[in-house]
């Protein structure tokens, strides 16, 4: 089933770049996520209204890497720049991060070998944009 | 000749992209498996994308499903005939009780 990975990726990569012009190469996916937030007032996860296909990509501008979550809940997608203030922490089926803006979010994993797999991705992106 | 209900490319590719294309693979080669996500970006297709352009052309989950196989052929990658599929799904789905729905 390579060719329809291939076929799929090319179409995602199009589908993509109709939201930002700048993105070259998909570098992962994964089909099924859904977005947690920390609510640290009340001290407790909260879901929100984002789930669906997660999407590792680098771009011909800066930030030169970010993901996208495009959502089925609704047509508001989650777009995350990946640069050298992200911290993310594994904790299969579920991988946690810090964005520049003290956001603490948690992303759920459907596939806990994806989860993995694109944490690791994550973290070699990040060590990658400390040294830029 | 366009056909009445023609939904744009770069619509369908985003759909498919958001819906059907990187489910797990398993599920991805069943067909069956492959209507039910049609069937969520149908109702997508109708509650947001419809919402917000309003000159897209309204059409029922066969011309949708249709219209997606069509944009995908290489999710039918035996040549499998839609029409058939679509009867196979709705079958399937007469004899799966679903709740609350």
């Amino acid at each position: 089933m390579e060719c329809v990975n291939k076929a799929g990726h090319l179409m995602s990569l199009a589908a993509l770049q109709q939201y930002d012009p700048y993105i070259v190469k998909l570098l992962d996916v994964t089909g099924q996520v859904a977005l947690y937030t920390f609510n640290s007032k009340a001290n407790e996860w909260e879901k929100t209204e984002i789930e669906g296909t997660l999407f590792v990509y680098a771009r011909s501008a800066s930030p030169h890497h970010g993901f996208t979550i495009m959502n089925r809940l609704s047509t508001e997608n989650l777009v995350e720049p990946i640069n050298k203030d992200l911290e993310f922490q594994l904790q299969d089926p579920f991988l946690l991060y810090r964005n520049g803006n003290l956001g603490i979010y948690s992303i759920w994993f459907y596939d806990k070998a994806d989860c993995q797999r694109i944490a690791q991705l994550m973290l070699q992106i990040v060590k990658q944009e400390a040294f830029r | 000749i366009k056909e009445r209900w023609e939904i744009p490319n770069g619509l369908l590719d985003d759909l498919c992209s958001r819906f059907i294309l990187h489910i797990p693979s398993e599920e991805r080669d069943n067909a069956i498996r492959v209507c039910f996500q049609i069937e969520l970006a149908h109702w997508f297709y109708l509650d947001f994308c419809m919402q917000n352009s309003p000159g897209l052309p309204q059409c029922g989950i066969r011309d949708f499903a249709k219209a997606v196989f069509n944009h995908c052929p290489f999710l039918l990658p035996h040549g499998e005939d839609v029409q058939k599929v679509l009867e196979q799904w709705k079958e399937y789905k007469m004899g799966v009780p679903t709740f609350g729905a």
